[in-house]
């Protein structure tokens, strides 16, 4: 039997487990249950929710496709180009999503410096439409993604790629059938995190894809605008998001977080 | 269309990895098992690393089988998974997220028949199971089935039973002996474990600090030790003394004679313990190195009787248990301990302390 | 529980930074005891900055602390118990809500403002009118429905018979002024000051009947403010004859 943390210890960690528990209880205590079916089942919200699960999952999905590769690049390099590497991944993380928001648009927003090209060449515009609320999410979930893999990648032991190719494999079977097996469950963390993170994202996605309902209006921009207007779709919706990610998180137990 | 090659691994290799300084050159014939032997720090590991390709040279060769894998001066490198050799690591390193029958199938051809290799060693029970859940030993029998199954031209071992206890290291030494000569391609042992060269090896190579120190059969290597570690690790008798004329003087000023005339620096003595002979008197004769000491105990290894001794010398000597009997030897009993001059070796190639 | 009496000293530091802090970040132990409280809608933001920093006229709000936002943001403050002395906000509706706090006395209607469609940059020399916005081809902004202006909009929509599902929704009418600007949407509805407070060559729709679209601005002090002469002083201002030419400079109707 482990030996017991001290008083101390274990009542702050209750007040901070409250600290959290606190306002989100809080949340549910407001909600009019009663009339939950009948705001749920409005326009507004399923437009949102749906938008919102989506956009979220595309962008996880975007994110892990993107920063696989980039992960297995960054666990190879050492020294001061590796930091800075990182750093610039780490950015979007500790850039507020109004700002990065604000940098997508000056990239590729209609007079952006990619996006104006793009669109004098094929007419397309990504703000303002699903795809923009994507791009938006994507950007903020990849930081996620990147460091979760090339934390996984780095506690690897180097020797296995060097057993691997001794018994024939090439780089490509390697990297396949060696070295992402094993770091599978930080793969799978780094998904979720990910998509966790695009399906709260707001800052970048009004800023970038606008609020228009049935298009790029997700749940968290949906919450902010009923929050004036509708106070009770604003619950049921916070309500929704809730539910959602509790039941995804839990449903998955430990696996969804890289435990030894 | 070219002869096959005279050996199957004919290399030179010579890089520098932090303050290690490797110069190293071998053979190995067809069919031949050799174990590379030396202290840590040596340069064994760094050696096979070379020779698979993970680590690049700084000049020298590598040829398998007549084909040239690196030759610096050309820049021709050929990568690791396409040179045949097959490594056994000391951990194993069995691929956590694959069972046993999936590790031994990862580098075979897809038709190949494995039921020889798993029968050979053992393995037929344990094909479901997945490496977390195997013995050191049995973790071993499956990285050599899966190096074996994808045919290589040569097998590399590092130090593969070090991480056994003893009862498994014998057992594995049958079978990979068994493994070895069923496929006779040729393989390279590295080894701390002079018994592994032994029941393993036709030659022992020997790398110290960078260089090859000895090359010859594991008996001979034995028998002529010529350096202090490889006396050291075959269980002979270690002095340091300084010259003076035809004899080494030891710090506490015991004459050991030998038969040359000696350099007047500091030395060091090598003295096979089967070459000390016991007395119980002074003995007449030709041997000029007789000491009186004490007896501090005796140790029975099978028929030899290791009597270890203290006196103008702290030695010990290797006798026949019978012989050993008739002395009576008890913890202080005082004997007479005699080397022939001619059994005194001196140290040619100094180790690294 | 303390090893040595430097520990205990700490810990009673400790303790009291953290009891003190939180009554020093209250409101009501400011070091600004004396300051106005102001809640502003957005849309009065330039006429706020421009009296705030003006030192060479006497009223209170060059000492004040000014909270802008949305005149529904502002509401939604007071209800959760913010506390203000003077509370400026667009649009009749947002007053009555006010009121129905009823912690506020009556309210001083003091200027208006009527609604502008206005498009971005390239496409003022377009010639556009509000036909071209029924085409659907073009992107449009509004502010969210609760912002007055929103409100308007959805008004001017329903009477052109526009079709604003595909409009994006901004929480505040100089976001939407913004992207007009910097070109990210097509067109946008925004008040006739901020189209006249634009800095870049933005145009205005002509003839589009949004100027029959109006917003009314009113102010009103609360109740018990500790600070009532200063509250006073400041509707004073702002219904006086200079409050009233500044702001018909910025382009509002005065009653």
């Amino acid at each position: 039997m482990r030996a017991r943390l001290p008083v101390r210890i274990r009542l702050v960690a209750l007040g901070a487990l409250a600290f959290i528990a606190t306002p989100l209880l809080s949340l549910l205590w407001r909600v009019p249950w009663s009339r939950l079916v009948d705001l749920l089942t409005r326009d507004v919200v399923t437009d949102a929710l749906l938008l919102s699960l989506i956009s979220s999952i595309a962008a996880a999905l975007a994110a892990l496709a993107l920063g696989i590769p980039l992960a297995l690049q960054l666990a190879r390099m050492n020294g001061f180009a590796a930091s800075v590497v990182r750093a610039v991944v780490v950015l979007p993380m500790i850039l507020p999503p109004v700002v990065g928001g604000a940098a997508l648009l000056f990239a590729f927003g209609r007079r952006g410096l990619v996006g104006s090209v793009v669109s004098d060449v094929t007419g397309l515009v990504v703000p303002y439409t699903l795809t923009g609320v994507i791009v938006a999410n994507t950007f903020v979930a990849l930081p996620f993604v990147v460091l979760t893999v090339e934390g996984a990648l780095r506690a690897l032991d180097p020797r296995f790629e060097l057993a691997a190719a001794t018994l024939g494999a090439n780089e490509a079977r390697v990297t396949f059938r060696v070295v992402l097996p094993m770091v599978r469950p930080a793969l799978i963390a780094g998904g979720f995190l990910g998509w966790a993170r695009a399906l709260g994202e707001f800052g970048a996605t009004i800023t970038f894809a606008g609020n228009i309902q049935g298009k790029t209006q997700t749940l968290p921009l949906a919450v902010f605008v009923a929050l004036e207007t509708d106070r009770e779709a604003a619950l049921a919706m916070s309500v929704v998001l809730i539910s959602v990610s509790l039941l995804i998180l839990v449903s998955l137990r430990d696996r969804w977080w890289p435990v030894r | 269309m070219t002869d096959s090659a005279e050996f199957l691994l004919d290399a030179r290799v010579v890089l520098d990895r932090g303050d290690l300084h490797l110069d190293a050159e071998l053979q190995v014939h067809h069919g031949e098992v050799v174990a590379v032997m030396g202290p840590n720090g040596a340069g064994k590991t760094t050696l096979l690393n070379a020779l698979l390709g993970w680590l690049p040279l700084r000049s020298g060769w590598i040829l398998v089988d007549g084909k040239a894998f690196e030759t610096p001066e050309d820049d021709t490198v050929t990568p690791i998974h396409q040179r045949g050799l097959g490594m056994i690591f000391q951990d194993g390193l069995l691929f956590p997220h694959l069972k046993v029958a999936g590790n031994i199938r990862f580098g075979a051809a897809p038709d190949k028949d494995l039921t020889s290799i798993i029968e050979t060693l053992e393995l037929s029970n344990l094909l479901h199971k997945y490496p977390l859940e195997l013995s050191a030993g049995q973790t071993q029998r499956v990285a050599l089935a899966r190096t074996l199954a994808a045919d290589p031209k040569m097998v590399l071992f590092d130090e593969p039973l070090a991480s056994l206890d003893v009862t498994g290291r014998s057992r594995a030494r049958e079978l990979i002996g068994a493994a070895l000569s069923e496929n006779l391609s040729g393989a390279l042992i590295v080894t701390h474990d002079p018994a592994d060269a032994f029941a393993l090896a036709q030659r022992v190579v020997v790398l110290e600090n960078g260089h090859i120190s000895q090359c010859d059969s594991p008996a001979a290597i034995q028998s002529r030790p010529q350096s202090r570690w490889v006396a050291d690790l075959m269980g002979w008798n270690i002095f340091r003394g300084v010259g003076r004329g035809t004899s080494i003087v030891t710090p506490n000023g015991t004459e050991i004679t030998t038969t040359g005339l000696q350099s007047d620096g500091e030395v060091t003595v090598m003295i096979n313990p089967a070459s000390v002979a016991l007395f119980p008197e002074r003995p007449v004769g030709s041997p000029r190195n007789s000491w009186l000491c004490q007896v501090r105990g005796v140790q029975l290894l099978g028929d030899i009787a290791r009597v270890s001794l203290s006196g103008p010398l702290d030695i010990y000597a290797d006798i026949t248990s019978s012989a050993a009997a008739e002395l009576v030897l008890n913890e202080g009993t005082e004997i007479w301990v005699t080397v022939k001059a001619t059994e005194v070796h001196i140290e040619t190639r100094p180790s690294v302390d | 529980m303390f090893k040595t009496v430097i520990q205990a000293k700490k810990f009673s530091k400790s303790v009291a930074i953290v009891l003190i802090l939180p009554c020093l970040l209250a409101s009501g132990c400011t070091s600004q005891e004396n300051a106005l409280r102001l809640f502003v809608a957005s849309s009065m933001t330039d006429f706020m900055g421009q009296i705030s920093s003006d030192h060479s006229t006497t009223q209170p709000a060059t000492v004040a602390e000014i909270n802008i936002a949305g005149s529904g943001t502002l509401l939604t403050q007071l209800d959760e118990g913010a506390e203000a002395d003077v509370v400026i906000l667009a649009g009749r509706g947002h007053m009555r809500r006010l009121q129905e706090m009823d912690s506020f006395l009556s309210p001083v209607e003091f200027a208006s403002t009527s609604l502008s469609v206005v498009v971005s940059p390239e496409l003022a020399t377009a010639s556009l009118s509000i036909r071209d916005l029924r085409a659907g081809e073009l992107q449009g902004a509004a502010c969210v429905i609760s912002a007055p202006c929103g409100q308007l909009a959805e008004q001017f929509a329903a009477a052109k018979g526009l079709e604003l599902r595909s409009w994006s929704r901004e929480p505040n009418v100089r976001s939407v002024l913004a992207k007009v600007e910097r070109g990210e949407v097509d067109f946008g509805f925004v008040y006739r000051t901020d189209f006249l407070a634009a800095e870049t060559d933005i145009a205005e729709i002509a003839d589009s009947g949004a100027e029959a679209f109006t917003t009314f601005y009113s102010l009103a002090v609360a109740r018990d403010t500790p600070n009532m002469t200063k509250a006073v002083a400041l509707v004073e201002f702002i219904t006086s004859h200079e409050g009233q030419s500044r702001l018909r400079q910025l382009g509002f109707e005065v009653p």
